[in-house]
């Protein structure tokens, strides 16, 4: 494994991703043709992806399929991205120190887009920014058919549009040419949403806050300067098109992708795998998961209680549903809610440390 | 001279011994990391892999910064 490969992934995976941008494309230039390239190629995507920088995007994946023609699954690609083509590179502000209000137990945030007041929630499950048709005419943005489709929380694929808009402003902080995925409004989740209501700002935006922090108080606190990186301690992980977080059961270190847009957490295949104590004695089941655009029901086992320590805190699901198909990230055992993070009286992310912290830590 | 000629082969055989332990073992350790590297990664255990690039020497660590 060359090491400037590695060293651009463990990089971009602990979201330090100027280093991982160099190093990468260091190893492109260096070995146009081989595999380590291919694969760098891959994880530039992500980094692109998970900061809307869409242009970009493109012209990495077009430069990639160029250099590999006969790569398998290349055609499956080019039809998955054409939605992309056109869309900008997001530009952010520097992350600004802003003091937002929300509701009890909400997590929905005043925003400004193109000058006209919303209230969107913050979705760390979300690697778009997502709007309802009638929310972009509202609006006055211009919808664009897009030809691809996106992969959901419930494994399935939808179609759906794109909105650009010139700026959106949060607290104090500015964002320039916003790309936003426009879904029908007889769709989950917007169709039990309020007009000004029906949109969500994904991680391209949460991201560029630096840190986040929630508190029952009444209060989202955005862009205070984060703490210093030290992946040795770090609990979340950009890994593919997800961020994770790590936590314990009992002894055993567990993995699961973290979604403040989930109201609440499920389990897959893979914690039943592992934990199959656990999972004896649950009760058979079938559970429904809303994904953008659509529900599916699967077959689950519901049991009493799990408990796990996350960002220093313990936290219990009562109950906890356990799908018995693996919907999930690469060896993630579940997707964690908002219902476990509001357990506390405050959370914060930190991408600076990639931290997430429960608590009043 | 067949003394000279053995001892000559001695020391022939002697050095070459002495650049194969300093050859092997470093052809060892490298393919020994790389192997952990790949098991690493394939595992994705990030915080592993970010310890093990650390253990490198200083010139090929890793600063991350912001």
């Amino acid at each position: 494994m060359p090491f400037n490969r590695v060293r651009g992934v463990v990089a971009s995976v602990f979201g330090d991703d100027l280093t991982a941008e160099g190093l990468l494309r260091s190893v492109i230039v260096s070995s146009p043709h081989s595999e380590q390239a291919y694969e760098s190629f891959e994880w530039l995507t992500h980094i692109y992806f998970r900061n809307g920088r869409y242009r970009t995007l493109m012209a990495n994946m077009e430069a990639r399929w160029a250099a590999f023609p006969k790569k398998p699954g290349l055609k499956q690609e080019q039809t998955a991205l054409a939605g992309f083509r056109d869309l900008p590179d997001q530009m952010a502000s520097k992350p600004k120190y802003s003091e937002l209000r929300h509701g009890p137990r909400q997590i929905f945030i005043p925003l400004r887009i193109d000058s006209a007041p919303v209230t969107y929630f913050f979705d760390t499950g979300a690697w778009l920014n997502c709007m309802s048709e009638s929310e972009a005419k509202r609006l006055g943005l211009a919808i664009r058919e897009a030809p691809g489709t996106l992969g959901t929380a419930t494994g399935q694929r939808v179609g759906f549009r794109t909105a650009v808009a010139r700026d959106v402003a949060i607290g104090a902080m500015h964002f320039t040419n916003v790309s936003f995925t426009v879904f029908n409004d007889d769709e989950e989740p917007w169709r039990d949403l309020a007009p000004g209501h029906r949109g969500l700002i994904g991680i391209p935006i949460i991201l560029a806050f630096r840190t986040l922090r929630w508190s029952a108080e009444g209060t989202v606190q955005i862009g205070s300067k984060g703490n210093r990186p030290n992946p040795v301690r770090a609990n979340l992980f950009f890994d593919d098109d997800h961020l994770l977080t790590s936590a314990r059961l009992g002894d055993t270190e567990v993995r699961a992708t973290l979604d403040t847009g989930a109201k609440t957490t499920d389990l897959y295949l893979p914690f039943a795998t592992r934990f199959p104590a656990l999972v004896q004695g649950g009760a058979k089941t079938s559970t429904d998961i809303r994904g953008v655009g659509n529900k599916q029901t699967f077959d689950s086992i519901t049991v009493p209680e799990v408990r796990f320590e996350l960002g220093r805190e313990n936290v219990i699901l009562k109950p906890a549903h356990v799908f018995l198909k693996d919907l999930g990230a690469k060896n993630c055992i579940g997707n964690f809610g908002i219902d476990l993070l509001m357990q506390a009286h405050a959370f914060q992310i930190d991408f600076s440390a990639m931290r997430l912290d429960l608590g009043a830590h | 001279m067949p003394a000279r000629d053995t001892l000559s082969a001695m020391r022939i055989a002697t050095t070459l011994l002495a650049l194969l332990a300093l050859v092997v073992p470093s052809a060892f350790e490298a393919s020994t990391e790389a192997t952990s590297l790949d098991s690493l990664y394939a595992g994705r255990r990030w915080t592993e892999l970010y310890n093990a690039v650390q253990s490198r020497p200083r010139r090929c660590s890793l600063g991350i910064r912001r």
